[in-house]
């Protein structure tokens, strides 16, 4: 692209915010009432899982299967709806795909290791600890509240597992919360380093579909456009602290 | 195959031409008048047009025999200079330099408001915004394949119109691969639903040196009638001035509004002099301008002298009455704003002297 540095922002985007929130109102019309259920039914149990104090290996487990279930919601989404106004959306939805096919594997693996060998306990410090949650409880359960509290119609609200954003606001909180899937330094080392990989592959979609939709909002001058940047920011930083580790839990415990 | 990369594109597009006009003609389909159907002389003169493009075979491959052999005896676009349009003849007209024809100075862009996606609501507004441009004179409907689904609405929209406008079509071509340029314009051409282009231009310039001959020959083909470059917000104006000295284009489009001026210096008067109509685009830097405006009231003189009803009209008639100007493609999704961007092709048009006062008002402000 010659002549870059000209280019700004809102010359990307290439459709108006009215259009882009009619997205949100024609997904939810097709998924009348039950989709909506599912999905806060989803997004309650994967906070519910993941607020567990201390949080056991199978809990993080589910959290991590359960995410990406809403991740493939998400996907769809992307693929149906945002693909008509974007021609770069076949190429997000792929990612959203893929993210969800991590978290997939990523629940699996931790679901077999707490069964096979147990795991030791690490949770984040509590500062860490409570930014996460939050940023999972506002992706899994507040988000909606969003849409009317800027005088926009609750059929335009996003939901987790519905819609891209509160999918990745949440994924933003819960990654750090699921370290300890990927710090087992008992027996069984070489099994664990799959699951420190994939804990590792799982973050960068996330980081950079928040990146892309705070540049979004933004260029469409949105309120909330920081709220997914500063989320990653929150996230990342929570990553960074040392986890305090707890005794190894026993072979299927919960 | 042999022959350049242009010669190449163009066989591509002869044997999808030929494809489209051998198909039989579906009844359900409207009849939608681009700028290039007439009256029964006009047909004529077209297929002896086409009959005339069959001498280009020696230079273009037997796809092209093969398209010309296969073209319908009627419905066959034209090269024929254009009538004003039939709905409001009252509508200021310029005419396209190199070929006469004359063409309402407001058309209709389609950046961002005809991108909707599937969305049936925001699909009949379009319909019903693209209906009232139409019914009330105007003609130039611009998009691109880099503007989403702004394509197949402007389709749907044409689909459905049963009025006595014409459209003059006019899309790009965007795309970095000279070989897929073909295809993207059939495929533009499929959405838009209309026999053939009347105007492809080269986006941004993306990809000239490969797009550009082949427009050229599809042009001498008979498949385009008029081939332009386009660029917006100021930007390679250096290569969009080196392209019109070398080739022989028929439009350049490019942005033009009182606060963005600078195509005065070398564009507007290379292209009045090479006889290159001029297109402008963001005349309203995509509502920005007028958002600024509106928060100070219209001066009275632009009421009383021009016949301006708002702040719209100030501007577009700012942007037609530079004499190298041909049109304006102001974009919206709104009937009542389409009614007064057309508004501003009516009434008095400001001289040079008014130009400068209309411009320095704006920078006052």
């Amino acid at each position: 692209m010659s002549e870059w540095w000209t280019y700004r922002l809102s010359d990307f985007l290439m459709f108006a915010p009215d259009t882009y929130r009619r997205l949100f109102e024609l997904a939810h019309a097709q998924v009348w009432p039950w989709g909506q259920v599912g999905a806060l039914v989803l997004g309650w149990s994967v906070w519910r899982c993941a607020a567990r104090a201390p949080l056991q290996p199978r809990m993080a487990g589910w959290a991590s299967l359960l995410t990406g279930c809403a991740w493939a919601g998400a996907a769809a989404f992307v693929w149906q709806h945002v693909a008509t106004i974007t021609w770069a959306a076949p190429a997000l939805a792929a990612a959203f795909g893929v993210q969800a096919a991590m978290l997939l594997a990523l629940g699996a693996w931790g679901l077999l290791l707490a069964r096979a060998h147990g795991v030791p306990t690490a949770t984040l410090p509590d500062r860490a600890r409570t930014t996460c949650l939050g940023l999972l409880a506002i992706g899994t359960l507040a988000h909606p509240l969003l849409a009317p509290a800027q005088a926009q119609p609750w059929t335009q609200s996003e939901v987790f597992a519905l819609m891209p954003d509160p999918t990745v606001l949440a994924t933003l909180g819960l990654w750090p919360l699921l370290r300890p899937l990927a710090r087992h330094q008992g027996p069984g080392t070489g099994e664990t380093r799959g699951a420190v990989v994939l804990w590792w592959l799982a973050w960068p979609i996330p980081v950079t579909a928040a990146v892309l939709a705070g540049a979004t909002q933004w260029a469409m001058q949105a309120p909330t456009a920081p709220l997914l940047p500063a989320a990653a920011l929150l996230a990342t930083w929570a990553a960074c602290q040392a986890p305090r580790t707890a005794p190894a839990t026993p072979p299927g415990a919960r | 195959m042999a022959g350049t990369p242009a010669e190449q594109g163009l066989r591509r597009l002869t044997r999808m031409e030929a494809r489209h006009v051998n198909r039989p003609p579906d009844p359900a389909a409207p009849h939608v008048q681009t700028a290039g159907d007439g009256p029964p002389e006009a047909v004529a003169r077209r297929r002896a047009l086409w009959r005339m493009a069959a001498g280009l075979t020696a230079w273009t491959g037997s796809a092209l025999a093969d398209a010309v052999a296969a073209a319908p005896t009627d419905g066959l676009p034209s090269t024929a200079a254009q009538s004003p349009s039939k709905a409001a003849p009252d509508l200021l007209h310029k005419p396209v330099p190199s070929t006469g024809e004359r063409l309402p100075v407001i058309g209709l862009g389609t950046w961002i408001t005809f991108n909707v996606g599937a969305d049936p609501v925001a699909r009949a507004s379009c319909a019903a915004v693209l209906r009232a441009f139409l019914d009330g004179g105007g003609q130039v409907v611009d998009s691109s394949p880099m503007y989403g689904s702004a394509q197949a609405v402007i389709g749907q929209a044409l689909q459905s119109y049963r009025g006595p406008g014409q459209v003059y079509a006019a899309d790009k071509v965007w795309t970095s691969s000279g070989e897929r340029g073909p295809g993207q314009i059939e495929s533009s051409r499929r959405h838009w639903g209309v026999p053939r282009f009347d105007l492809l231009q080269v986006h941004n310039l993306l990809a000239w040196e490969a797009h550009l001959p082949a427009l050229m020959a599809m042009k001498s083909a008979g498949l385009v009638r008029h081939v332009g470059i386009s660029t917006s917000e100021g930007r390679r104006h250096r290569a969009v001035e080196a392209l019109m000295q070398a080739h022989p284009i028929d439009f350049v489009q490019v942005t033009y509004n009182p606060l963005d001026r600078e195509v005065e210096q070398r564009i507007l008067p290379l292209a009045a002099e090479r006889g290159i109509g001029v297109i402008v685009n963001r005349p309203f830097r995509q509502g920005a301008l007028l958002d600024a405006l509106a928060r100070h009231p219209l001066p009275d003189w632009a009421r009383s002298e021009l016949g301006c009803d708002g702040w719209a009209q100030y501007v577009l008639k700012f942007v037609v009455s530079h004499p190298a100007v041909t049109c304006a493609i102001p974009a919206t999704r709104q009937v009542a704003h389409v009614r007064q961007n057309l508004g501003a092709a009516r009434g008095p048009m400001p001289d040079d002297a008014m130009r400068r006062r209309m411009v320095r008002h704006v920078e006052s402000l």
